[in-house]
């Protein structure tokens, strides 16, 4: 045989291993355990904001970089069993509590969605863990709860829990008032 | 000679876009804010746990998986909330009947709905072992597999009624307790129900 076959063979099989190797990642099996319920917590939480948007993530941890596609819901709630109160005269007055701001990533399908990873350091061949990219969301969430206050939404959903505790608690006596003693909201670093 | 070797690197390269060439994706950028006036009392956590393994493949995979040096297995976990609540938007005033002579109130509040708030944000690494040349787990392989896992749970939940039962029945008698101790404090005792 010639040195030119041998070569074009070799480069054939070279090629052909690199396809195999490659389309290997795509034999990878991915299994899904049985649902098992963790918790059942009572609450009484009076929730007045529902937000649901589609956030880009471009972000780095160890010199790791992810550009991603992720859709959060966040809620503004408010804790009606930490509920504070004050009798004057014949009248009630209750204090509204404090807002409660919770982001989760939504469970419809494609909520998250990974576009780009890449490692900027010099050899350039780490892959982002589960903690750096957990770490990264979780930047990203606290970056979401402090739009809200500056969004107004928190000062939103102030006013409207007002207006709703007041209806629901009006219906059963009319002698309370619900008061907010911060609109603007006590701010998420608290 | 350098014909041939034109065609191999003809192959070579194809060979290699094929391997390197990637999707490019479109974000498409979503909002939505809804007021809401919803009373939530009970919330439920649902966990799952999602392999990604060599183990199991069938046919070609299997044989692919065979020749591969190092093993290359992880598992992880998350949990989905689902809410209870009621919508106090549809609490009209004829639901409260107050008898003030026997300092009594009847009340009937809207029907518990349940809705699915959303899953954490990351995954817990339950277990992480890849070994020889294989390459690490990619954030795009746990992205696909915590969407699978998403939706097997709905479908788990939505296939035993027990689930929601459970979360209705705890939502219920949370209601039952806070309303009731509510209008003990200003001197009223009370039945309470729930519409259908």
């Amino acid at each position: 045989m010639h040195l030119s076959g041998i070569i074009f063979l070799a480069l054939i099989v070279v090629g052909a291993g690199m396809l195999i190797w490659r389309s290997g990642e795509g034999s990878t099996n991915m299994t899904v355990s049985e649902t098992k319920l963790s918790e059942i917590k009572e609450m009484v939480k009076l929730c007045s904001l529902e937000v649901r948007d589609d956030v880009a993530i471009k972000d780095s941890i160890n010199g790791k970089w992810i550009f991603a596609k992720n859709t959060i819901n966040g809620y503004i709630r408010f804790d009606l069993e930490k509920i504070d109160y004050q009798l004057r005269n014949d009248s009630v007055f209750i204090f509204l509590p404090p807002e409660e701001i919770e982001v989760y990533e939504s469970s419809s399908p494609n909520s998250y969605e990974v576009i780009d990873t890449w490692d900027n350091t010099l050899f350039g061949l780490r892959k982002m863990t589960s903690d750096e990219e957990t770490a990264i969301k979780e930047r990203m969430a606290d970056r979401y709860k402090a739009s809200f206050y500056e969004k107004g939404y928190v000062r939103r959903a102030r006013e409207s829990a007002v207006n709703t505790l007041s209806r629901m608690l009006g219906m059963m006596d009319g002698n309370i008032t619900v008061v907010d003693l911060k609109p603007e909201g006590y701010g998420w670093h608290r | 000679m350098y014909k041939t070797l034109r065609i191999a690197a003809c192959v070579m390269v194809g060979a290699l876009l094929t391997v390197s060439c990637r999707k490019e994706k479109e974000i498409n950028v979503f909002h939505e804010l809804q007021d809401v006036q919803k009373l939530v009392l009970a919330e439920m956590s649902l966990n799952k746990v999602g392999t990604i393994s060599d183990v199991g493949a069938k046919g070609v995979d299997a044989f692919i998986n065979g020749i591969k040096f190092g093993d290359r297995i992880a598992a992880y976990s998350f949990q989905t909330y689902i809410d209870a609540y009621i919508d106090l938007s549809e609490l009209k005033s004829s639901d409260v009947e107050v008898d003030e002579k026997r300092k009594f109130i009847k009340l009937t509040l809207p029907a518990i709905q349940t809705q699915y708030i959303g899953r954490d944000l990351g995954v817990q690494e339950e277990h992480y072992r890849v070994t020889g040349l294989r390459s690490e787990i990619t954030a795009q392989e746990r992205a696909m597999l915590k969407d699978k896992m998403s939706v097997a749970l709905k479908k788990d939940v939505e296939n035993n009624d027990e689930y929601r039962s459970l979360l209705v029945k705890e939502a219920q008698t949370k209601a039952r307790g806070f309303f009731t101790i509510l209008l003990k404090e200003y001197g009223y005792d009370c039945e309470i129900n729930f519409r259908n």
